[in-house]
């Protein structure tokens, strides 16, 4: 059971959209896809993901790939991400299974690769498609907010079939 | 809104057609959608609901290229769903249009679909054959 | 065989074009002179009560339009867009037909050149067609008719 933070952060790292849910693969709770962070590591989560911008922007010259992998981790918590050609980015955080509330305990994981790097692939592909179809509606705004309700349905449905 | 566009486009489908006049306001109908729709916006409207003096019917879209991505915003503008018909300009177009070819129409919104309704319908209503202008100071 | 001169009427009436055409010094002839003048409105007066008239003896409207007219010296070729615009070429007696040709004037080089043309107005009111492209490419095409001699 593993709990997922996808964020998408504009060209002048602001905020558009974010997201917390957790593996629908194996539901671990009456509500599937509730995320399972435990309060500490919730209001933790956004520092993560905008902490690793700096990283993203490192390495986003050193592949011809939109997809970056994973390019960060910070007590247990691992970074993927995505960058868009016109410089939008996504990040997914999420928990390592094997190192269960690491952040609260502090002790850092091993390196554990049961997640699957290409259904996160599959993901963004996904959701930079959902992205590009919203910018393609005319009352949005690029680097707005991204308020629209289907599209956060959308990206739930991309969620449920790859994560 | 519209109007000029249909204006021109007249003559762009005239030109690229060679249509004849239409004998029946039912015949101007099947052209509008299945030759002017079909050519220009590659979508074939439904046509629906003829009144029964032939003078009105609604078209409509199964899809519409005009509004394809297009989602209302939901918060900033509450009157937008009730106020903005986001395709408006194929009403002028077609009421531009048609005149050209001397139908005086009224041509109005009333659903679309990217407003929560379950179909998108435009309206078209005849008013009069328009005649042919004659010079001033002749009869 | 030879073509004397093109007129353009718009819905209201109005000589929006106007071409003669001399055949003495090759690729001569004024533009656009005669649109105000006695013959332009004569012309048009003419072929609007023949195109009255002969939709009076028979209205079975739809194939019944007016196409050419003559006299002993010459033929008038008239073709009608649906939208009203006219187009007129005045021609000796030899010329049978220019139907066809009109048509292809109108729906290539006038849709093309003045109603595609996004700075050429559609409503003329009092203004001509003075657009260079559209004046050569309707020479063009006249001249490389058969029957332009």
């Amino acid at each position: 059971m593993s709990s997922y933070y996808f964020t998408i952060i504009g060209t002048r790292d602001n905020p558009l959209y974010e997201l917390e849910f957790s593996s629908f693969k194996a539901p671990a709770s009456l509500i599937p896809g509730e995320s399972h962070f435990t309060a500490k590591v919730k209001e933790l989560l956004p520092f993560i993901a905008n902490s690793s911008l700096d990283l993203v922007e490192d390495s986003q010259w050193l592949t011809p790939n939109f997809n970056l992998g994973r390019i960060d981790s910070f007590g247990g918590i691992w970074v993927n991400a995505f960058v868009t050609q016109g410089n939008v980015k996504f990040i997914l955080c999420y928990d390592n299974p094997n190192s269960n509330n690491s952040l609260d305990n502090g002790i850092s994981s091993g390196g554990s690769t049961k997640y699957d790097e290409s259904s996160m692939k599959h993901f963004f592909n996904d959701a930079y498609d959902l992205y590009v179809k919203a910018l393609l509606n005319p009352f949005y705004g690029a680097n707005d907010p991204l308020v629209s309700p289907d599209f956060d349905y959308k990206i739930k449905i991309v969620a449920k079939k790859y994560l | 809104m519209g109007y000029n566009i249909g204006m021109r486009l007249i003559e762009e489908f005239l030109a690229k057609t060679g249509a004849q006049r239409c004998e029946s306001f039912r015949e101007t109908a099947d052209m509008i959608s299945k030759v002017g729709f079909k050519m220009f916006l590659n979508t074939v409207p439904q046509i629906e609901n003829f009144s029964s003096d032939g003078t009105s019917f609604s078209l409509i879209l199964t899809e519409n290229p005009l509004a394809e991505f297009v989602e209302l915003p939901l918060t900033q503008y509450p009157k937008i769903h009730k106020e903005l018909w986001y395709s408006q300009l194929y009403c002028g177009v077609l009421r531009g249009a048609l005149q050209m070819v001397q139908l005086d129409t009224d041509v109005y919104f009333v659903r679309d679909s990217i407003r929560g309704d379950d179909k998108t319908e435009i309206r078209l209503k005849l008013n009069k054959v328009l005649k042919d202008e004659i010079p001033a100071g002749e009869d | 065989m030879t073509i004397y001169s093109f007129y353009i009427f718009d819905r209201h009436c109005s000589c929006i074009y106007s071409r003669e055409y001399t055949h003495t010094t090759p690729g001569n002839g004024r533009t656009n002179v005669n649109n105000e003048s006695d013959v332009a409105k004569l012309l048009f007066g003419t072929l609007y009560s023949l195109k009255t008239l002969s939709l009076k003896l028979d209205d079975s409207q739809s194939l019944n339009s007016l196409r050419s007219f003559s006299t002993g010296a010459y033929r008038v070729h008239f073709f009608e867009s649906l939208s009203n615009f006219k187009f007129v070429l005045i021609t000796d007696l030899a010329v049978e037909t220019l139907q066809t040709q009109l048509q292809q004037l109108y729906g290539v080089v006038f849709v093309n050149n003045v109603i595609m043309n996004a700075l050429s107005p559609v409503e003329f009111g009092s203004a001509k067609i003075t657009n260079d492209s559209f004046v050569r490419l309707a020479d063009n095409f006249l001249r490389l008719l058969p029957v332009f001699e």
